[in-house]
């Protein structure tokens, strides 16, 4: 989907400066009080030549949302806590949601990556299109195992330029988990 | 019990703390899951009650329990413990484990490293281990991940080496084992889902593990199955069943019972 990442192509340069002015604007606004959400610090440095931006969170975080998660005392609750619900990824469509960045400088909607990652786990699980969803859990409905999970690692890496944690896949419950943590893992789009 | 509810408190210690984090959970806690140990059950954590007319009450009791959390993008830890004693086992059936392992996963292969403590139930025999076991995380069909869509039958194969030194012994035991000594072992687990959709109507669980043990130059085995009928909430009736040797005495066991399992 995504091509391969060349410091000679017009659109990483354009991606480079889109970054960069962004990167100004945020000194200004962290200058003036305005809070935002540091990068994972699992993240790998990118190989990408452009500066890297801040992560965006998964969704709009409410005034109390520190607090909610302290409430959640279930790894699975707090994973989808921290990557965002598949009940509300499922339910609470947000097609007015900007667009995200990838770590090639691609830029893609919401709706693109529940696709992309809906077909992934569809080809991993030989299910034909569309019988995939949101909801679906990958180990009552599919049937996997823990470690066969850690299999959807290396095609999102492909095909989404987003390395993931290990350890967060192993914690999530449905393919709508694994949208939203892709989701999180990308930058806001300028 | 006790085990659980230590690893319940030092979980929701560790959740507390490390709520906060930014995008990695913390720690994570399991009960019967399938990498519980390195002696790992996938089977569900069971409490048999067997009575009779004219004879005690007697009990059978196998948990393992685990706590993982991240390290790195590509790798975890573990730290397990298993138990399987009651009163239907006598002393010297009755055995404990304990494990820290660290697993990495490079493309498709996932290698763990441990080491363990492993104890009868009255501790007159005690082992340390050191070692490491490998396995894919998929290929070949049914690795995983079901059969086909109608025949929900998955496998996974672990294959791994020890080397381990014999804290304390027990002259009656009939185990190889002595001093320092090497452990191969190879590990099946099998998992059925009968019934379709996302609620089986009954789970049936097999993990057979061999050991070669190196200085003695004989093999032994152990195999453990259980078929789970789902109740609610990880609860579930469970007829479990199992024979062979196992670390550490290696004494020969079969058992078959029925009773409440539990899966988290």
């Amino acid at each position: 989907m995504g091509g391969a990442l060349d410091a000679t192509d017009p659109a990483n340069v354009h991606a480079t400066l889109v970054a960069l002015g962004e990167l100004v604007s945020r000194a200004k606004s962290s200058a003036s009080g305005s809070s935002r959400r540091k990068p994972a610090k699992s993240k790998p440095r990118s190989a990408t030549p452009r500066a890297k931006a801040s992560r965006a969170p998964a969704r709009p975080a409410p005034a109390g949302r520190k607090r909610a998660r302290r409430k959640a005392k279930d790894p699975h609750e707090r994973a989808a806590h921290l990557v965002g619900s598949a009940r509300d990824a499922g339910q609470h469509a947000r097609p007015h949601e900007s667009p995200r960045r990838d770590d090639c400088g691609r830029d893609w909607t919401r709706g693109e990556v529940e696709r992309e990652v809906r077909d992934i786990v569809g080809t991993l699980a030989q299910l034909p299109a569309g019988t995939v969803t949101l909801a679906t859990r990958f180990s009552e409905d599919l049937d996997w195992d823990s470690w066969f999970v850690l299999a959807v690692v290396k095609p999102i890496a492909r095909r989404l330029h987003e390395e993931l944690t290990d350890f967060v896949i192993l914690q999530l419950e449905t393919v709508g988990d694994l949208v939203n943590y892709v989701w999180a893992r990308m930058e806001i789009a300028a | 019990m006790k085990l659980r509810l230590m690893l319940g408190v030092w979980c929701a210690g560790s959740v507390t703390s490390s709520a906060a984090a930014d995008e990695i959970p913390g720690w994570a806690w399991r009960v019967g899951h399938s990498y519980s140990s390195i002696s790992a059950l996938r089977q569900p954590a069971t409490f048999v009650v067997s009575s009779d007319l004219g004879r005690p009450t007697l009990t059978v009791l196998d948990v393992g329990g685990l706590v993982s959390g991240p390290v790195g993008i590509h790798s975890g830890i573990d730290l397990g413990a298993r138990y399987a004693g009651g009163s239907a086992r006598g002393r010297s059936r009755r055995a404990f484990d304990a494990t820290l392992r660290g697993w990495h996963r490079s493309e498709r292969l996932i290698v763990a490293t441990n080491t363990g403590f492993e104890a009868d139930g009255g501790f007159d025999v005690r082992k340390g281990t050191m070692g490491a076991e490998a396995t894919i995380t998929h290929g070949p069909r049914g690795l995983g991940q079901p059969w086909s869509p109608t025949v929900r039958l998955r496998w996974r194969p672990w294959i791994g080496v020890a080397r381990g030194t014999v804290f304390a012994g027990d002259e009656t035991s009939t185990d190889g084992e002595e001093g320092a000594f090497w452990r191969g072992h190879a590990r099946l687990e099998l998992h059925y889902a009968a019934g379709g959709g996302a609620s089986p109507s009954a789970e049936l669980d097999v993990e057979a593990t061999g050991w070669l043990i190196f200085d003695d130059s004989r093999p032994e085995g152990f195999i453990k199955t259980a078929l789970a009928v789902p109740l609610a909430r990880g609860l579930s009736i469970t007829a479990s069943a199992d024979a062979g040797r196992e670390p550490p005495r290696f004494e020969l066991a079969r058992r078959l019972g029925i009773g409440i399992g539990y899966r988290h």
